[in-house]
């Protein structure tokens, strides 16, 4: 179980801030269930924080300072009526990670999920400008994906229900990196529930089996399939 | 910083703009060299937000200058995200809302003032090689692979390099595997 977080090289790379948006997501869906992680962020928080306070200074315009104070005094009202400048909280979906809302604004029973095979449904939540593709995947009970390769790398976040593969069991808030070097994984979902994952895959996959071939054309929009 | 929270009190505001507009702008700087309004942008969206947001701002969770770096990161996220280097409606405070929301006992306090103490010094003794590291990631906003490419040094060796310089200033709790 414990196992299945991310490195600490990018962990830090989250906590400064320079993740790929697409990776970032995971790791925050992940720092969400994960009390061990977040206790690692808050520390390379501390260390962002030292390397920011070193850092080497330039000297400022003191116009921007009396622009500032000026500022103020639209702002002051605001500021003593409690916190005006956040916009008011949607009603947050319960079993929505706070990082997901805004992409799943109904919720996970609201996503229209698109069907791949009877097993795999599929819903694109957002592509990064890196190319990356972030969807979720929900696996039926008892469902298979089928063996691919990956020719960039797949993160995989558990959301609802687990699933298994060769290499073990993962559940709710459990990250799964794979990259090319891992091959034919077939993860397959338990078979008391549904399983629902948020995936970002860096590029195209390529299925291998015979079965997955035939598959290909049909899914060229999604990465998956059984 | 408490004088700005409670009393709304402009001269504790003035010093911390003394203090922290420098900072910021150099951190958006070492970002994008030479981009001064943008930078400017930057101290003043993080100022505000300090300003707006000091009632929030709780010292035992963190201190004044991991709060205002934590607000910068965020502020610098989001500007890069509106000018298209991120695509994605989710904002930087999103990303970060869970780790915020953990609230620390008096023992967490104490041993994250040691831990920021320890980084401190540690820094100073830190190799060249590792340190560039840092700064490439934490303040340039490089990805890994970027500050590979600029370093000219493979991707595994950015990531060694890291690595051991977050054993070296015994940042993690529970050390390192993977
Ligand atoms: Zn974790």
């Amino acid at each position: 179980m414990s196992n299945h977080h991310p490195s600490a090289d990018r962990l830090s790379c989250f906590a400064a801030g320079s993740l790929p948006m697409n990776q970032a997501l995971c790791i925050s869906v992940h720092a969400e269930h994960c009390p061990q992680c977040r206790r690692e962020l808050q520390r390379l928080e501390l260390l962002g924080a030292e390397l920011f306070s070193a850092v080497a200074v330039q000297r400022r315009s003191d116009n921007l300072k009396t622009a500032l104070m000026a500022k103020l005094d639209t702002l002051g009202l605001e500021a003593d009526t409690g916190s005006p400048a956040t916009e008011p909280k949607p009603a947050a979906p319960a079993n929505v990670p706070r990082s997901l809302r805004k992409l799943l604004p109904d919720g996970l029973q609201g996503v229209h999920w698109k069907r791949l095979s009877p097993a795999i449904y599929a819903a694109k939540l957002c592509t990064d400008v890196n190319g990356a593709k972030v969807e979720l995947l929900k696996i039926k009970a008892g469902g298979q994906v089928a063996s691919h390769n990956h020719s960039g790398e797949e993160i995989t976040v558990v959301l609802a229900g687990s699933f298994s593969d060769a290499d073990g069991v993962y559940r709710r808030g459990d990250i799964i990196f794979r990259d090319r070097e891992h091959k034919h994984h077939r993860p397959i979902a338990s078979q008391d529930a549904d399983c629902i994952c948020l995936t970002s895959v860096a590029a195209p996959i390529q299925f291998t089996g015979f079965f997955a071939r035939l598959l290909n054309p049909l899914i060229r929009r999604s990465h998956y399939s059984s | 910083m408490k004088r700005v929270a409670k009393d709304r009190d402009r001269d504790a505001f003035a010093e911390l703009f003394e203090h922290f507009a420098p900072l910021i702008r150099s951190y958006s700087l070492a970002r994008d060299p030479g981009a001064h309004l943008v930078a400017d942008e930057l101290v003043q969206e993080v100022l505000i937000r300090v300003w707006l947001k000091a009632h929030t701002y709780n010292s035992s969770k963190a201190n004044v200058n991991t709060w205002i770096f934590t607000l910068a990161r965020n502020c610098r996220i989001d500007y890069l995200r509106r000018n298209g280097r991120y695509a994605s409606e989710v904002d930087a405070d999103d990303l970060f809302a869970a780790i915020e929301a953990d609230e620390p006992g008096p023992f967490e306090t104490t041993q994250q003032r040691h831990t920021a103490d320890r980084i401190q010094r540690g820094l100073d003794q830190l190799p060249v090689d590792q340190s560039n590291v840092l700064a490439k990631i934490y303040l340039e906003g490089k990805t890994q692979q970027e500050a590979a490419a600029e370093l000219r040094i493979p991707l595994g060796t950015v990531k060694s390099r890291v690595r051991l310089a977050l054993q070296k200033l015994e940042v993690l709790i529970r050390g390192e595997e993977q």
